[in-house]
């Protein structure tokens, strides 16, 4: 049945997606919601991490959270409930840099304008944002809270810009992510002067599937081929950098998640973009050709019935299906239980939207190989050798499996040496 | 002794910062079986006893879209759902949570006890949701 979970866990939520990307902003999130937003590392994270603003320039985003927000972090002794009596934070709650308007019954009939003006009043001096974005969630979207209203009313009163995203709450939460960073860019980025030669924008950087170390690897990749970072899109970034945007020659969009932005900045701005995960040697030499040519990188082909299944974020599970066919594969499906570009999917590729459908996935006749969250594996009713990939966005995980940078060639590295000590040809 | 299941916050043994626990919710019937109705974006509390229990095959999550909401088709999802899951894990009591949507959309719970009851199933419709602590209404429906 469809949006059944029985014993696999349901993914994080497109309003987390929300929190993820504004916790790593000098922004605020404002959300039409009863219930708290929790800090997104609270999960267990690498050992002896400093959190979010301690951390050197741009290296936010380990793990989960790790954003502007810890610069108020209880410890360092400044949080408080808000004026407006609505969705104030105290010290347990200090990494998130999203308010709620703690909306209770008798709004729904009155209506939650109010209550989001009154959070946004009271937490504005706490966490002086330079850009706001407003969102629904469940049952404000299913009232019709005018989004765009409040947010017109912030912009006056303040003028602190600000823009809306209707979230639901159903959804997953590259969805919310992919429309925070959307709205984020139309909010923010402003006409180039100039546009930098050989210059880039990453986006789709997320602080949930993106670890430290990823970032920086990155990082210094693009940096040795000759490439000057001006944004990033996910993972912390100052709002001056994110408002020069537009002056890139191009957009590397290595998470789904970046893909409505990296469209939207295409046909405003004229920026072209490329679409991977640079994830193992021959796929980044790839998307270097592509970069520098300003097209759209050709994967490698899969066909007929899989034999290997990768169950992912799709351009994660696309740089692994490369590496597979490489490697001797002739056919590799890929699944996500999140947002999937259609045209970027092969054929037998598939969004799974509920237990029996992934069940189905992972029984597939004929499959020699698995890679996806270990959780999955209560499903498989066969002994197929199985890869545990990290699982940073299941809700409830058995075993959390940490984010791994597999930049470059650490993506070669790790599958071979997963692969010997499966015992996997 | 089954637990007082009425709007009394002391009945349950503990109370953790943002709500309850869910398992003593499964105290309420024998071998009884707990199903969470409602958003993804509540599952983020009680995540990991959620998690917990649904691996002990003792709980069930329905996540209907805003779609299914908005037309009516998750008051047959939750039937069809509980239907499944008692097949599937031989349990006849279930005891049923939901999200804010329900509460809104007035669900009528009557309705889906009454179809439930044909197939054998005993549904024990819990008021206060145990994810975020906010009270729909002041009984338990049995």
């Amino acid at each position: 049945m469809k949006r059944l979970w029985k014993t696999v866990p349901p993914c994080l939520a497109d309003t987390l997606g929300f929190q993820a990307v504004m916790s790593n902003t000098e922004g605020l999130g404002l959300i039409d919601d009863c219930s708290k937003y929790k800090p997104l590392d609270k999960m267990p994270k690498r050992a002896g991490e400093k959190p979010g603003w301690e951390q050197d320039d741009h290296r936010g985003g380990r793990g989960f959270g790790g954003g502007y927000a810890s610069k108020h972090s209880f410890a360092s002794g400044g949080r408080h409930h808000g004026d407006g009596g609505c969705g104030g934070r105290g010290g347990k709650f200090s990494d998130v840099r999203v308010v709620e308007s703690d909306i209770k019954e008798e709004d729904v009939i009155h209506g939650t304008e109010e209550k989001m003006l009154q959070a946004f009043a009271g937490n504005v001096d706490l966490y002086n944002p330079s850009f706001v974005i407003v969102s629904t969630a469940p049952v404000s979207s299913m009232i019709g809270t005018d989004l765009d209203a409040i947010a017109q009313q912030i912009t006056e009163k303040y003028g602190i810009p600000a823009a809306s995203v209707y979230l639901d709450g159903q959804r997953d939460y590259l969805y919310g992510i992919s429309l925070t960073l959307e709205a984020i860019g139309k909010l923010v980025i402003k006409k180039p002067a100039a546009v930098l030669p050989d210059s880039v924008n990453i986006l789709g950087y997320n602080s949930i599937d993106w670890s430290g170390d990823a970032v920086e690897d990155l990082e210094n990749w693009l940096s040795e081929t000759g490439y000057s970072i001006v944004s990033r899109w996910g993972v912390r970034e100052k709002t001056v950098n994110l408002e020069r945007a537009a002056s890139a020659s191009v957009n590397l969009v290595l998470n789904i998640a970046g893909l409505r932005l990296a469209k939207w900045m295409e046909s405003q701005f004229n920026i072209p973009y490329v679409t991977a995960a640079p994830f193992g040697e021959k796929q980044c030499s790839r998307i270097l050709d592509s970069l520098k040519n300003k097209q759209a990188l050709e994967m490698p082909k899969s066909s007929g019935e899989p034999e290997a299944l990768v169950i992912c974020e799709q351009l994660q599970a696309e740089a692994i299906r490369s590496w597979l066919l490489q490697s001797g594969y002739k056919s590799v499906r890929v699944c996500s239980l999140f947002e999937m570009d259609k045209c970027l999917m092969q054929e037998g590729d598939r969004k799974i939207i509920g237990e029996d459908d992934l069940a189905e996935q992972v029984n597939f006749p004929g499959l020699k190989l698995v890679l996806a969250d270990p959780d999955y594996q209560f499903l498989s009713k066969r002994d197929v050798p199985w890869i545990p990939l990290p699982n940073n966005a299941n809700q409830a995980p058995s075993q959390r499996i940490e984010n791994v940078s597999l930049v470059g060639s650490k993506l070669d590295a790790w599958l071979q040496n997963t692969f010997r000590k499966a015992g996997i040809s | 002794m089954v637990p007082r299941y009425h709007d009394n916050d002391n009945y349950m043994p503990s109370k953790p910062r943002g709500g309850f626990h869910l398992e003593p919710l499964l105290e309420l019937a024998d071998n009884a079986q707990l199903i969470y109705v409602g958003s993804l974006a509540c599952t983020r509390h009680r995540g990991f006893e959620m998690g917990k229990l649904m691996r002990e095959k003792r709980m069930a999550v329905l996540c209907p879209s805003a779609t299914d909401f908005s037309t009516g088709k998750y008051i047959n999802q939750i039937s069809d759902a509980i239907i499944e899951l008692a097949r599937g894990r031989n349990a006849k009591n279930f005891v049923l949570i939901y999200g804010c949507q329900c509460a809104l959309l007035s669900t009528d719970f009557d309705l889906i006890r009454d179809e439930l009851a044909t197939h054998d199933i005993n549904l024990i419709v819990h008021e206060h949701c145990h994810l975020c602590d906010i009270h729909h209404g002041a009984e338990v429906r049995r």
